[in-house]
């Protein structure tokens, strides 16, 4: 609406601009060809006047008549010719007088050539003591028109006048409007249609009227778009499936080394040493296992081909779970894990995949456990702040240095010979340095910022000189669907009863 | 069947060298009755053939797919099926899940893994008496024992009932014993999805079932708090 009104009012405005430009113009040019006629010329405007003083310049000297000199070079030079006609109607002076123009006038001729021509001769009268004074110009130089008005019309036109000017304005003001609906109308399936371009999908925009060549390079633009998105979908997909199918292979001959592995590490045939081996190969086996999925997760994430399974989740329960996870699963005596959740996140939940959301938190965690071998208190603090849900995983171990947080926030490329360096100065446990060691270092975290752009979350590296010992999580908050446990109506989530003394 | 290792177990996968590590496994583990196959054809006649008790399943088979084939079998008898798959997109272990098979391992597995699972199927399948009879024998805790077909406790005082909630916690702890349940969980199984966690409501419930099962309410032996998370039920202490 306010985009109709803007165009309107241009509109209008040009209308009116438009309308005094080009009267503005025709005003000057009637002037200056009015200027340039008079100087030049038959003088019109001075005609009366003129006619008077050659009437003037005839007198009667007692005998006859006498034109001034200078009257008759200017009738010689102006005029066609020159006579007087007295009362009698008879031509008692004349000069330069053609033959066929008749030397005796009835009073119809008189009336007739004083109005209009004499032969086609434009002729003007003037009243001289003698009769009447006729001048003719040649014919063919001067159009005669008659004018005439109303006085009452006159006199009234001053007062119609704003009637009409109202009129005109309202015409203006109309003519604009519509033009301007039409305007609009087009403009806004265009402009609608530049909106959806970034949807990259084929616009169908109606190619008629002023926009129709803007609408048709918008269809094809959209057009092109689209080709060009299904072909980069095209090409993701062909990497995911391609990630998907490696690691699918792997999978059988992975199998068939843990297995045996296994199997030597249990063996009392094998000595000591070999049997410790064997144990390695178990374990750095379960590190490509874990690799692959790892693998596999953050590059459907990255492509968005890993359909998010959202339901409402409580952060609080999810957190317990992955808290009561550490400790079933063997926490080292050297580490304590400490969970603190306030209240009011409680009772609050997030629209997220569970799963995935636990993945997140127990890369976090298992990080701190895997990077500080000699232990730590590892402390997970969950808050409510605002619209957001706020997690925050710190540790007092060796932290997270920069370097690992540069490399996540690089733009997902192929990894640079710099990046697998600073890779490689992650501290790690056991096998520091090694590449298949360090990839899940940087690969835990990427699925981290991944699981949480997944959830439209933020997340945050907190730096303390050089390394991070405290990552925040933050997630929106699902519009509150579980309500104070005070409460006695509780729509979806109910509190439940207590037992009865 | 008496015992978890008369099963007949048939493999089925189409890698030979994973057969034999797979066959090996199970024949060290003590499974006496293995039969293998490699495709379709082979399984179909085996399980003509030998009517095995369980089958461990591969997906991408050289004659046909898995889940046909446990959609063949499964039409034919309700053996447990477990799938041993490569296969790791999460739609593929729903759709093996959502079929009815007991169980979806993905490759590569630790022996361990598989053996476990394999027998917690069996026990489940064959020997479904093990477990309740536990339960029958009864739970003892130091001096006092729990019969949760009853719903009583023994105490040196004489016999007290429980609750129908105190029972449903002791259930769940006692079913995850040794481990931490959380709050969550403990709610979930008490009042069923849908009701948030409410940790006070759950506390009153746990003081009174201290009251019950253990000698010293207030320094608990057996139901001990994990702070902030949940609950854990001591391992079984040999009375």
């Amino acid at each position: 609406m306010k985009d109709l009104l803007k165009i309107c009012r241009r509109y209008i405005l040009t209308a009116v601009f438009t309308i005094c430009f080009v009267l503005g113009v025709n005003i000057l040019f009637f002037f200056i060809c009015l200027i340039r006629e008079n100087r030049y010329k038959a003088e019109p405007v001075y005609y009366n006047w003129r006619t008077e003083q050659l009437a003037q310049s005839l007198v009667w000297d007692g005998e006859e008549y006498a034109l001034s000199q200078e009257a008759a070079e200017k009738i010689d030079a102006d005029y066609a010719f020159a006579m007087l006609i007295d009362p009698d109607g008879q031509v008692v002076w004349s000069r330069n007088l053609p033959e066929e123009i008749p030397l005796s006038y009835s009073l119809n001729d008189i009336a007739s050539m004083s109005r209009w021509y004499l032969k086609d001769y434009p002729v003007k009268v003037w009243e001289h003591s003698g009769g009447l004074f006729v001048a003719a110009q040649p014919k063919n130089s001067i159009a005669k028109y008659e004018m005439e008005f109303r006085v009452s019309a006159l006199k009234a036109f001053p007062s119609y006048l704003g009637a009409y000017l109202l009129c005109n304005l309202l015409i203006v003001f109309f003519l604009s409007l519509f033009f301007g609906i039409r305007l609009y109308k087009s403009l806004k399936s265009v402009a609608g249609g530049i909106e959806n371009l970034h949807l990259q999908r084929p616009l169908n925009l109606p190619e008629r009227g002023m926009t129709a060549t803007l609408a048709q390079k918008l269809n094809d633009a959209s057009i092109l778009l689209f080709r060009q998105k299904s072909a980069l979908d095209k090409r993701d997909n062909a990497r995911t499936e391609w990630i998907s199918g490696v690691s699918h292979d792997i999978r059988t001959p992975l199998s068939l080394i843990m297995g045996h592995a296994d199997s030597l590490e249990h063996n009392p045939a094998l000595d000591e040493e070999g049997r410790k081996e064997a144990a390695s190969i178990r374990e750095n086996s379960l590190q490509i296992r874990n690799l692959i999925s790892d693998l596999n997760l953050t590059s459907k994430l990255e492509y968005d081909s890993y359909p998010l399974r959202l339901a409402s989740c409580s952060p609080a329960a999810l957190l317990r779970s992955l808290a009561a996870w550490h400790m079933n699963n063997g926490l080292p005596e050297h580490f304590r894990l400490e969970l603190n959740v306030s209240p009011e996140l409680e009772r609050v939940t997030v629209l997220g995949d569970a799963d995935l959301l636990t993945r997140a938190f127990r890369n976090l965690t298992s990080n701190s456990i895997r990077h500080n071998p000699q232990g730590c208190r590892i402390r997970i603090q969950a808050d409510q702040k605002g619209s957001m849900a706020e997690i925050c995983f710190s540790d007092t171990g060796r932290g997270i240095p920069v370097p690992v947080i540069k490399a996540l926030y690089r733009p997902a490329s192929r990894p640079s010979p710099a990046r697998r360096e600073e890779k490689g100065t992650a501290p790690e446990g056991k096998a520091a340095g090694s590449p298949a060691h360090t990839a899940p270092h940087i690969m835990g975290l990427r699925i981290v910022k991944q699981i949480v752009e997944a959830h439209h979350g933020e997340l945050e590296f907190e730096l303390q000189k050089d390394v991070c010992h405290c990552v925040t999580i933050r997630l929106p908050i699902q519009e509150q669907t579980a309500p104070d446990p005070e409460q006695k109506h509780l729509p979806r989530r109910r509190k439940p009863e207590a037992p009865q003394n | 069947m008496n015992h978890i290792y008369e099963c007949r177990i048939l493999i089925v996968d189409d890698n030979p060298q994973l057969l034999d590590m797979l066959f090996s496994i199970l024949k060290k583990e003590g499974y006496q009755s293995l039969y293998t196959a490699s495709s379709c054809r082979e399984a179909r006649e085996v399980f003509e053939g030998k009517a095995p008790d369980l089958i461990i399943l591969d997906i991408m088979l050289p004659d046909g797919d898995g889940f046909s084939l446990f959609q063949e079998f499964r039409a034919a008898s309700d053996i447990p099926i477990l799938f041993l798959s490569a296969k790791d997109q999460d739609n593929d272990r729903l759709l093996g899940l959502g079929l009815g098979a007991d169980d979806y391992l993905t490759k590569p597995f630790l022996p361990k893994e598989l053996t476990l699972r394999l027998a917690a199927i069996i026990r489940r399948t064959y020997l479904s008496g093990s477990r309740p009879q536990k339960e029958e024998a009864g739970l003892a805790l130091g001096n006092r024992i729990v019969h949760f077909d009853q719903g009583t406790v023994d105490t040196p005082e004489g016999p007290l009932s429980l609750t129908a909630k105190e029972l449903l916690i002791l259930k769940k702890l006692f079913e995850n014993q040794g481990k931490i349940v959380t709050f969550d969980a403990l709610c979930d199984a008490v009042w069923g999805d849908g009701y948030y966690t409410y940790e006070n409501t759950l506390m009153v419930h746990i003081r009174r079932l201290r009251e019950k099962i253990e000698e010293d309410p207030s320094h608990p032996r057996f139901l001990l708090t994990a702070r902030g998370i949940g609950y854990r039920l001591a391992q079984e202490e040999k009375a």
